[in-house]
């Protein structure tokens, strides 16, 4: 037994604003959903895409939406909602854990096919790429197109590399050019002038430039210390003139000069006075009546006259000092220049640098600048110092400059030398990574050729049988489509169809809507097809809706036949003649479930119901106690027409020209000629023994006599029809279903009306089944 | 190794790159499981190739001395 879904149960999911349990029929291999917009349809579609798909479905497809926000229903949180699929015995809940669908349940569930109006206008008249999106879930080897990605990522970064490379080498060739360029461009090219000049000694140029630096500090060490020695001596001059201008101050205030000695002893006593222990008492004479106080108060008025001469004794003082500083610094700097110059001559006498021997130092006129032992600091060696410091200042810019060259030749040798690195390994890493690219991208065009030569395996299979399937709803119309990859382009589904004689047109511009819709549907049944498995469930959401209705008579007919392919196949359709066709055996109504929605309320939510056969109906009204003898001869009536206008229609029978082709009872009971009435009959095999066989002809006659019924009972008002009995009601709805049931087949449901032999009509049945003799009309 | 449409395809791959030599045999041993796995991210394919590549040069420098 396939897996077939047997129930759906609904809780806060989109349209469910109340709890719905849903049953399938597991016995029969079709589900119809019927019911009219907004009854719930596609939220019972969505519910199977949720649970077997994980998939948010048709919510997605609508602009605005947030996905796990919308699917839930009306009133209810997203932690409520929940859908239990439950399918061979086995139970699947789907719910939203974290905005996301998930799914318990053991094992997988059904394989769900899900196909909506949205992906039908994709799959045909989209943009190329668009259209390769709606049939790459089906096409794709989601692992060799997830090796293929990845090489191809490999292969740009490959070739990123290759590209950083050749600019990195461009880059050092361009240094190494200008370089050559603003030597003069000697030599046969840049790059051998530049292989030449990094074979440069790095290490000589750096002891050269060192040395030069040496002496360039040597130097200027010596210029700081005589300069030093320059200013010092200029602040001990100054220093010397303020204190002899200070003494020449305090000499000329004579009385001041001569009450130095006083004012230094009154000074010392009035810091002794109120340390003495005998404040009443003179200190001196030791007698009584002079007292300390007294004193002090004397000696405080004393000094205040000699303030004046205190001040320029104050200030002699400090000139006194400053001078002697002066002093000092002025010979610590004099020292200083000549250690800092004897340090120099020392560099000088050991240097072979050119700028030095060009001096042509006469040593004899420094004898104290080279000696072991340092010299005393006197005017004399001061004045050799600095003669020698002048004489090899002279060198000091050459030295500079020497300096300055080598360090700039070091540098341009050290940029040569990388820039040759550079060159030579990126050389070689371009060489190496162009080989690589090349191996990559060989690998790659073998995987690419393999999986275009399978997508486009897959691609003509389904053009061969979206043909066989198109044949079926439009016999004789020739469409064939034939679909193929773009080779220029990753992930684009071309297609060219043919119509009127006229090959490689594009379906979309000559094709009807109607022809694209039903082409959508067969392509997408055609794949389904290629990529079943026994647990596929295939799913149609209210795909056609611009069919007329002969053609959608033979898409019915034609679904009904692939249905044969799946597990299940569930069909929601908000148009009624499907379900009609259903229910008037017009269809296997046998293998076909018939669910009719009833309309949505917020209060009620989604209402499931089962839609019941015509006879089946019609059985229930009349056994009813009591019965309804309206109801059972209304529809009694109304199925006997429906029966006989199938039989009219199938044998051609002549009825009245009508602008308007509804026609009576009478009539369509007139319309079997005297031939063809004899002559009908249904014969079905039965197990063990001979034929059954059942004359239409006497079934015919005996309706015949029970037909104006209908009208005195079941169509109007007349008083006439109260004095029909029961029994007689009865017996029209009996002779109808006595007609019915020879008519319809009691396995599939249908009535005989496919020429499958050439020789008889018979029922949908595989193998012979019920057939209805003869196949044409004898009349 | 479970037949079905990606281990095929595989499998063709392999034995086309086998015939146009583009990788060793030892890499191409382990290349089937590799595709039908999906696991090979751009960095694995860097290292095939290089290997690959290394492989053929070293083979001709040997071939040359």
């Amino acid at each position: 037994m396939p897996k077939r879904i047997e129930r759906l149960s609904l809780t806060g999911f989109r349209g469910a604003s109340t709890a719905v349990d849903i049953p399938f029929d597991a016995s029969k291999p079709i589900a119809l959903v019927f019911g009219e917009n907004g009854t719930g349809k596609s939220s019972i579609i969505d519910a199977i895409d949720f649970v077997c798909n994980k998939q948010y479905g048709s919510v997605e497809d609508r602009s605005g939406t947030t996905p796990k926000e919308h699917i839930v229903a009306l009133k209810f949180a997203s932690k409520d909602l929940r859908v239990a699929l439950q399918a061979d015995g086995q139970t699947w809940v789907g719910k939203l854990d974290k905005g996301s669908p998930s799914v318990s349940g053991t094992g997988n569930p059904p394989r769900a096919i899900i196909l909506r109006r949205s992906h039908i206008l994709k799959v045909i008249d989209d943009q190329p790429a668009n259209r390769y999106k709606v049939v790459q879930p089906f096409i794709a080897l989601p692992c060799i197109d997830s090796s293929e990605k990845s090489l191809r990522d490999c292969i740009l970064l490959l070739e990123k590399d290759l590209d950083r490379a050749a600019h990195a080498k461009v880059q050092a060739e361009k240094s190494l050019s200008d370089s050559w360029a603003a030597e003069g461009s000697h030599g046969t090219g840049f790059l051998v002038w530049a292989k030449e000049r990094s074979q440069g000694d790095a290490v000589a140029m750096k002891a050269s430039a060192a040395h030069a630096k040496e002496f360039q500090t040597y130097h200027e060490k010596a210029q700081s210390t005589v300069d030093a020695m320059g200013n010092s001596i200029k602040a001990r001059i100054d220093a010397d003139g303020k204190l002899q201008k200070a003494e020449q101050a305090v000499k000329d205030l004579d009385q001041a000069a001569q009450e130095s000695d006083l004012i230094d002893l009154l000074t010392q006593a009035q810091k002794y006075l109120p340390k003495y222990s005998h404040p009443d008492e003179c200190p001196l004479c030791e007698r009584p009546g002079i007292t300390v106080a007294a004193l002090l108060a004397r000696i405080t008025a004393r000094l205040s006259a000699m303030n004046r001469t205190i001040l320029l004794k104050k200030e002699l003082d400090s000139i006194r000092k400053m001078q002697h500083s002066a002093v000092v610094i002025a010979e610590t700097d004099r020292a200083g220049v000549i250690q800092s110059v004897r340090s120099l001559a020392g560099a000088l006498s050991k240097s072979n640098l050119a700028e030095v021997m060009t001096l042509r130092l006469d040593w004899s006129q420094y004898p104290n600048m080279r000696t072991e032992a340092a010299p005393p600091v006197n005017d004399e060696i001061v004045r050799e110092a600095q003669k020698l410091q002048l004489a090899a200042k002279a060198s000091l810019a050459s030295i500079r400059i020497k300096h300055d060259t080598e360090v700039r030749a070091l540098n341009q040798l050290g940029m040569i030398q990388r820039a040759v690195k550079e060159v030579e390994e990126n050389t070689k890493k371009a060489l190496d990574l162009e080989k690589n690219c090349k191996r990559a991208q060989a690998i790659l065009t073998i995987i690419e050729k393999h999986r275009k030569e399978y997508v486009d395996g897959i691609l003509t299979g389904i053009s061969t049988e979206v043909g066989n399937l198109c044949e079926k709803i439009h016999p004789g119309e020739g469409i064939k489509v034939r679909f193929f990859l773009d080779s220029k382009k990753r992930g684009s589904l071309e297609s060219l169809g043919e119509f009127g004689g006229e090959k490689d047109i594009l379906p979309q511009a000559y094709y009807s809507e109607s022809h694209l819709d039903t082409l959508g549907v067969c392509v997408f049944l055609a794949l389904a097809k290629q990529f079943r498995d026994e647990n596929t469930v295939v799913v149609l959401d209210d795909v056609v809706t611009s069919v007329d209705a002969p053609h959608m008579e033979r898409f019915m007919a034609m679904l009904m036949d692939e249905a044969a392919h799946f597990s299940q196949l569930i069909v929601a359709t908000h148009y009624r003649p499907w379900l009609e066709r259903f229910r008037h055996a017009r269809g296997p109504s046998a293998n076909v479930q018939l669910i009719h929605l009833a309309p949505w309320t917020l209060a009620r939510g989604i209402r499931p119901g089962g839609a019941k056969l015509a006879v089946q109906e019609l059985r229930e009204a009349a056994a009813a106690v009591p019965f309804d003898r309206q109801v059972v001869a209304s529809k009694a009536g109304v199925f006997l027409e429906s029966l006989l206008d199938q039989l009219a229609l199938l044998y051609g029978c002549k009825v009245a020209r009508k602008a308007d082709p509804s026609y009576t009872l009478g009539e369509l009971l007139d319309c079997f000629g005297k031939k063809l009435r004899p002559a009908l009959k249904c014969i079905t095999n039965v197990a063990g023994g001979p034929p059954k066989e059942a004359p239409i002809g006497p079934m015919l006659d005996g309706v015949t006599a029970f037909t104006w019924i209908r009208n005195q009972l079941g169509a109007h008002w007349n008083p006439s029809g109260f004095d029909i009995p029961d029994a007689d009601v009865l017996k029209f709805a009996q002779k109808t279903i006595e007609l019915a049931e020879a008519l319809i087949c009691a396995k599939c449901g249908a009535l005989p009306i496919k020429n499958k032999t050439g020789t008889h009509w018979q029922c949908r049945c595989a193998g012979e089944g019920l057939r209805l003799y003869p196949l044409e009309n004898p009349d | 190794m479970e037949q079905n449409p990606g281990s095929l395809l595989a499998q063709k791959v392999v034995a086309d790159l086998r015939k146009e030599r583009l990788l060793s045999a030892k890499q191409l041993d382990e290349l089937t499981d590799k595709l039908v796995s999906g696991s090979l991210k751009a960095e694995d394919w860097h290292l095939i190739v290089e290997i690959a590549v290394e492989a053929e040069q070293a083979k001709k420098n040997a071939e040359a001395n």
